[in-house]
């Protein structure tokens, strides 16, 4: 009878995989248990050092961003709409380039008689792109503060209320925020000689 | 996919150990019941599962890598699959080793494209200790000393180094099995390979890490 454990049973029992039932009959199958029990000790030891300075959890950070963005990727991947290849049979494999190449002609056609015509051009205001309404994505990296927003198109506005952010004090001068000394190549500066004198 | 220059610019640095919220600390049986629910499309428990999972998943990615937001970008891109894939997920496997084996072709799939980038041969040395982000150290545990920090500290930066040595191979085989602990199995599935094999390269890698780390080994 071969009692000798196989090398799978062996590898499990050494990395401590094995329970119950199956530990009860690899123990008593074993022979040398002193060579194998410091082997056993040798794996427990290296994973020891391995775990010790690569934790198995490590968060990711800004962890609720991680979670937000998935969800958008999510909400953006559903709601697109599904493109399904569509059965069109052999004609269109000539009809769609002679499709074309007529479309190309009448343009070109076209061209030729519009050449001459005087036209006159009125200039308009350009006109804004629309505005895509568009839920805004507030994230808020500070535990404890809370963002709402508000939209109003008649105002044609849109308001972030964020909740529990420390009171800002009377005696904080915004101006010193704002990167003076650098007078050029930003355009977030400050445009007053006055203030830039006294710094 | 997301690109890490829509993440905030100030990151922290990440937190090690179990995630905060309650859902994390339910058993590993309450997976079925999230995923049934997800896969009906309730996506806040979907969000209770990658909260759950996120921490091992960031992390294998991370070790896998060492490239930081990379990682963080990779590790929202096997949860993105993984919902688009969750109507075809049996329960057959576990939940979390689903995640593995997801996490393990995207970063196979990104070592791919940075392969097809840079024209080079396929090789180590995308993950050349030189590439890995000094910054980049995890928080300690909020009761570790600074000296025992420190320690760690060096400890990670020279077991990584050794890591990188290894063929991706080998590497991700020793952190399924010595630091996310999975069973041989579960890393047969996850690298769609067979038990042999596993064991055969955890073999070769553990020596050849326990070489490289000699000196660090044999001092604790």
């Amino acid at each position: 009878m071969n009692t000798m454990p196989d090398d799978l049973s062996l590898s499990r029992w050494l990395d401590d995989e094995l329970q119950g039932a199956e530990l009860a009959t690899f123990e008593a199958s074993i022979h040398d248990k002193a060579e194998l029990l410091a082997r056993r000790q040798n794996l427990r030891n290296w994973r020891a050092t391995l775990t010790s300075a690569l934790p198995a959890v490590v968060e990711p950070p800004y962890p609720e961003f991680f979670n937000h963005r998935i969800e958008k990727s999510i909400l953006e991947l559903t709601s697109k709409p599904v493109t399904t290849r569509q059965r069109g049979g052999a004609w269109r494999t000539w009809w769609m380039p002679a499709t074309a190449m007529a479309g190309m002609a009448l343009a070109f056609w076209a061209g030729t008689r519009a050449g001459g015509v005087t036209q006159r051009v009125t200039q308009t205001h350009p006109t804004p792109p629309a505005m895509i309404a568009q839920a805004p994505s507030v994230y808020t990296p500070e535990r404890g503060v809370d963002a709402e927003w508000f939209s109003s198109p008649d105002a044609a506005a849109t308001v972030i209320v964020l909740e529990g952010v420390d009171a800002i004090p009377d005696t904080l001068d915004l101006s010193e925020t704002v990167g003076l000394r650098s007078s050029r190549g930003s355009t977030a500066d400050l445009d007053n000689p006055s203030i830039t004198e006294t710094l | 996919m997301n690109k890490s220059s829509d993440i905030p610019s100030k990151r922290p640095v990440g937190s090690v150990g179990p995630v905060a919220l309650d859902e994390s600390q339910e058993t590993p049986d309450d997976d079925a019941r999230h995923v049934a629910r997800a896969q009906a499309g309730d996506m806040r428990s979907y969000d209770i599962l990658v909260t759950r999972h996120r921490g091992r998943i960031f992390a294998m990615i991370r070790n896998m890598i060492h490239q930081e937001a990379e990682a963080w970008d990779l590790a929202q891109e096997v949860f993105i699959k993984a919902w688009q894939a969750l109507p075809r997920f049996e329960a057959k496997a576990r939940f979390s080793t689903w995640l593995y084996r997801i996490a393990h072709n995207v970063v196979y799939d990104w070592s791919r494209r940075r392969k097809f980038e840079s024209a080079g041969e396929f090789n180590d040395e995308i993950f050349e200790r030189n590439r890995i982000d000094p910054a980049a150290v995890t928080a300690p545990d909020a009761g570790e000393s600074p000296a025992d920090a420190m320690a760690h500290g060096e400890l990670r930066v020279k077991i990584e180094a050794a890591l990188a040595k290894i063929s991706p191979e080998h590497r991700e085989v020793v952190l399924l099995k010595d630091v996310q602990g999975l069973a041989y199995k579960e890393i047969a599935e996850v690298m769609g390979s067979s038990i042999g094999t596993v064991m055969s390269r955890l073999f070769y890698a553990r020596q050849k890490l326990q070489t490289l780390l000699k000196n660090e080994y044999d001092a604790r």
